[in-house]
């Protein structure tokens, strides 16, 4: 069974008839609109945001005209909706394949292929140095990883010896790699890929194949790998020095937009919405938009100065109640809020 | 030239390319391009084209500009050459980003060699940039493609004598591995080199037996094909139409414990092809299932078979495609597994690649609905996501013969005019191709008699007609696929010398 399937059903019935088919295809590319981003945090999806960028409209597609065939989704003009039979389904394939729990696209999806690339590239000429082989076809041919690996070897190389270096990188590796395994998780997911010298490394759909599993969900198992190894190499940045090094970005990309950024410094100076709004020569909803903005984007931006901690705890629980996050529902259930604490509060829900 | 140059050029062959000895034709090609002579070489696949123009690159004072018609192959060439040590290699093509492309225009003095597809040579910048440098040697791969009567016809070829004036009328070199004389001749039309001096070196490969199997349907071609794959000693290639087949087999050869097999094509992204091109050099793949997309630029020597499960749209490619077998020099086949549903199949690839009479109507009335301005003529081809009804193909080539027309209004009836001409010059291909399939009679006469080439003297295992022992061809070791057991420790310390 294509994994994409139960993936598919798991984001209709989180959006709950309230979203398209197309809101869960740019979902998993991880296009960069508000809206999407603002789906992923107000429905709860923030794992799953941009953990398949190479889907292709094309399979989406095929999916999605299964699903439906197969009446497990119901698409009604523009909203999707899942059917019982959907839901026992997903249940049962998540059953024996679970989403990979350490999947965490909003997180990392900026760095996890940029990591890949460079752990790769380095564990490819690391293989070659240890074959006194100093040429060699690169795995990674994208002109910037490549200039990015080499000016890492050579700054690494002022404080280590080629010797020095393979071993360092090894120990670090195997050490990774020996505590996922007691965590249960597989490393030859993630070893089998490496290439070393004349030892090109495996596909992923090879080897989803050699565990005659979809390759689906091999690639987001291996994802969710990265996942958990970017994590764990930025909170013990002390025992992995050379592997939390491929891990840093340079110039995270932000989420917010510059116009965002501006009004958000002028919160951080204290300024009210009103004062920012006459400086900025903006409406007072323009810079209320940025606000939500900024509380979807920023997990550390309380929302308490501006919704009183009681109203936001009736928007939470109306919203679970009906099981809603269009606006005008809850409005309507709970006139006391206006729309701008709604969207503050949709957008600090646990996940 | 004098006695202590030749010395010379064995000595940079060892030096660059640690060779010691030159391959038939390379000397007298790199000789005469030496001496500023325009020269049109014929040489066959997995012969060493690309070193009659690196070779001299060490010796001729500016640059080598080399148009070459695949992306992917233009990359390979350029990795090859870093491999070896030379960083002056670079390709401008499509898939550079702008920081990449910016990066590498700005510093297009400090390259020895450029390669570059010819869509690039269309822009005005890229000329520009061009005509700063010094280019010493203008190099015109697949030099067929410009020709309507070769099997590849590509019309930005046909610019490509106009970019040679512009770029300071350098000496040229046209390779190619297929061109009969109507190709040779329009080559030399279309570059001005008329005064040219030809190499022609035989496309026969002694080595390779050259068989044609007949199959009653679709399911008795599938059952010889395992067959086969099953019999005969890898590593192989097997080439499909379909990249949807190409996976399928790949995965019907594992289930059977035949390969390790993997499939290879267009769809997938640069690492993955760098990896499968890696475990088939190096053995660890036993047979490559394919689309056409697989094997220019792989120079992997011992491939011992080739199968067309489906016959190519032309006598060229397939003389292509089966030359990659045997580069060794040992005894090699090619198989091409043929039933009558096939020509259908053909028929219908042949057609997708051009617009119907209906599309080209409909794209029309699609242009007066939209009233495209001129300056926005560059993104109508972008626009192709959002269209249905037209293959890629289909749609770039319609938005190519727009945007070159001069009249506008006589531009259906022009498109439709070009269409027959591709679709009777394809078909007139094809049925060469049906031709030699259905030869009764020596199939390795049939094939040199396209390049108006003479069989020169009997060759043991020479076609199916004229017999072969298929067991010469046979895997007497019965190597059994392995089954790869994960073990990360070893994976690992393997990689890192550990053990």
């Amino acid at each position: 069974m294509n994994y994409l399937i139960p993936v598919l059903l798991y984001c209709v019935e989180r959006f709950h008839k309230e979203r398209s088919m197309s809101a869960v295809y740019y979902l998993l590319k991880g296009k960069k609109s508000a809206q999407t981003i603002q789906d992923a945090v107000w429905y709860g999806m923030k794992k799953l945001f941009s953990v398949y960028p190479g889907l292709s409209r094309e399979d989406f597609q095929k999916a999605v005209a299964l699903a439906e065939q197969k009446k497990w989704i119901t698409i009604t003009g523009q909203v999707a909706g899942i059917t019982e039979a959907g839901r026992k389904v997903s249940a049962d394939l998540f059953n024996r394949y679970p989403l990979p729990g350490h999947l965490d696209g909003w997180t990392y999806h900026d760095t996890d292929n940029l990591f890949w690339q460079r752990l790769s590239l380095i564990v490819q000429t690391i293989s070659n140095w240890a074959n006194d082989e100093t040429r060699f076809f690169p795995v990674q041919r994208d002109y910037l990883i490549q200039n990015w690996v080499k000016n890492w070897f050579r700054k690494i190389r002022l404080k280590y010896t080629k010797q020095q270096l393979a071993d360092a990188f090894y120990e670090e590796l195997y050490r990774l790699f020996a505590e996922m395994e007691s965590e249960e998780l597989d490393p030859n997911i993630i070893v089998y890929r490496l290439t070393g010298h004349k030892k090109p490394g495996l596909t992923p759909v090879q080897i989803a194949n050699l565990y005659a599993w979809d390759y689906v969900y091999y690639y987001f198992l291996f994802r969710s790998y990265i996942h958990f190894i970017i994590r764990k190499l930025r909170l013990e940045k002390q025992q992995y020095p050379l592997l939390y090094s491929l891990a840093r970005i340079e110039h995270p990309r932000h989420f917010l937009t510059k116009s965002g950024m501006k009004t958000y410094q002028y919160l951080k100076m204290g300024y009210s919405i009103e004062k920012i709004s006459r400086l900025r020569k903006l409406k007072r909803n323009t810079i209320e938009d940025h606000i939500v903005e900024i509380a979807i984007t920023d997990p550390n931006f309380s929302i308490d100065p501006y919704v009183l901690p009681e109203l936001q705890q009736k928007i939470n629980q109306t919203a679970y109640r009906l099981k809603t996050r269009k606006l005008k529902k809850i409005k309507e259930a709970l006139p006391e809020a206006d729309y701008f604490s709604i969207r503050l509060v949709l957008s600090k829900m646990e996940q | 030239m004098t006695k202590g140059e030749t010395m010379d050029l064995e000595h940079i062959l060892f030096e660059k390319f640690s060779y010691t000895s030159f391959r038939t034709g390379q000397k007298e090609i790199i000789e005469s391009v030496l001496e500023g002579q325009d020269t049109l070489a014929l040489l066959p696949t997995g012969s060493g084209k690309s070193l009659c123009y690196q070779l001299p690159g060490y010796i001729l004072p500016g640059a080598v500009l080399i148009v070459s018609p695949l992306i992917s192959l233009m990359q390979d060439q350029v990795e090859q050459m870093k491999v070896r040590g030379e960083k002056r290699a670079v390709a401008l093509n499509s898939f550079l980003s702008p920081e990449e492309k910016s990066f590498v225009l700005k510093n297009l003095h400090f390259f020895k060699f450029i390669y570059i597809s010819p869509e690039m040579l269309q822009s005005e910048l890229i000329i520009r940039k061009l005509q700063e440098i010094e280019i010493s040697l203008f190099v015109i791969d697949e030099a067929h493609c410009i020709s309507q009567w070769g099997y590849d016809f590509r019309p930005d070829y046909l610019e490509l004598g106009k970019i040679r004036k512009l770029a300071g009328n350098p000496p040229i070199l046209a390779l190619t591995a297929t061109a009969g004389e109507e190709v040779r001749r329009d080559i030399k039309k279309y570059l001005y080199m008329e005064e040219a001096k030809e190499y022609i070196y035989s496309t026969d490969r002694h080595n390779i037996a050259v068989s044609v199997i007949h199959a009653a349907n679709y399911a008795e071609k599938r059952e010889q094909l395992f067959d086969l794959v099953g019999r005969l000693e890898g590593p192989g290639i097997l080439y499909f139409s379909s990249k949807k087949l190409a996976d399928e087999t790949a995965a019907e050869i594992n289930r059977r414990f035949l390969g390790p097999a993997a499939s290879y094509h267009a769809d997938l992204d640069p690492e993955m092809r760098i990896l499968l091109q890696q475990q088939f050099l190096y053995d660890e793949l036993k047979i490559m299932c394919a689309t056409s997309a697989f094997g220019m630029g792989i120079n992997k020597e011992n491939i011992r078979y080739i199968i067309h499960f489906h016959p190519p749209l032309t006598v060229e490619a397939y003389v292509q495609e089966i030359g990659r077998a045997g580069r060794d020099g040992k005894k090699s086949l090619a198989i091409l597994l043929f039933s009558e549903d096939d020509l259908f199949l053909q028929q219908q690839l042949i057609a997708g690649e051009l617009p119907t009479e209906q599309q080209i109507d409909a794209f029309c009335k699609w242009l007066e609905k939209n009233q495209f301005k001129p300056v926005e003529w560059d993104r109508i081809e972008e626009t192709y996501s959002g269209m249905g009804g037209y293959s890629e193909v289909q749609w770039r080539l319609l938005c190519k013969f727009y945007t070159k027309m001069h009249n506008r209004s006589s531009f259906p009836q022009a498109m439709k005019k070009f269409v027959d001409q591709r679709l009777q010059i394809k078909n007139k291909k094809l049925n060469e191709m049906i031709s030699f399939i259905h030869h009764q009679g020596c199939k390795r006469e049939k094939l040199l008699r396209f390049f108006n080439e003479e069989k020169e003297q009997p060759i043991e295992n020479c076609c199916d007609y004229c017999g072969i022992d298929f067991s010469f061809y046979e895997d007497r070791n019965h190597a059994v696929q392995n089954k790869v057991s994960f073990q990360w420790k070893k994976r690992l310390g393997e990689i890192f010398k550990r053990m």
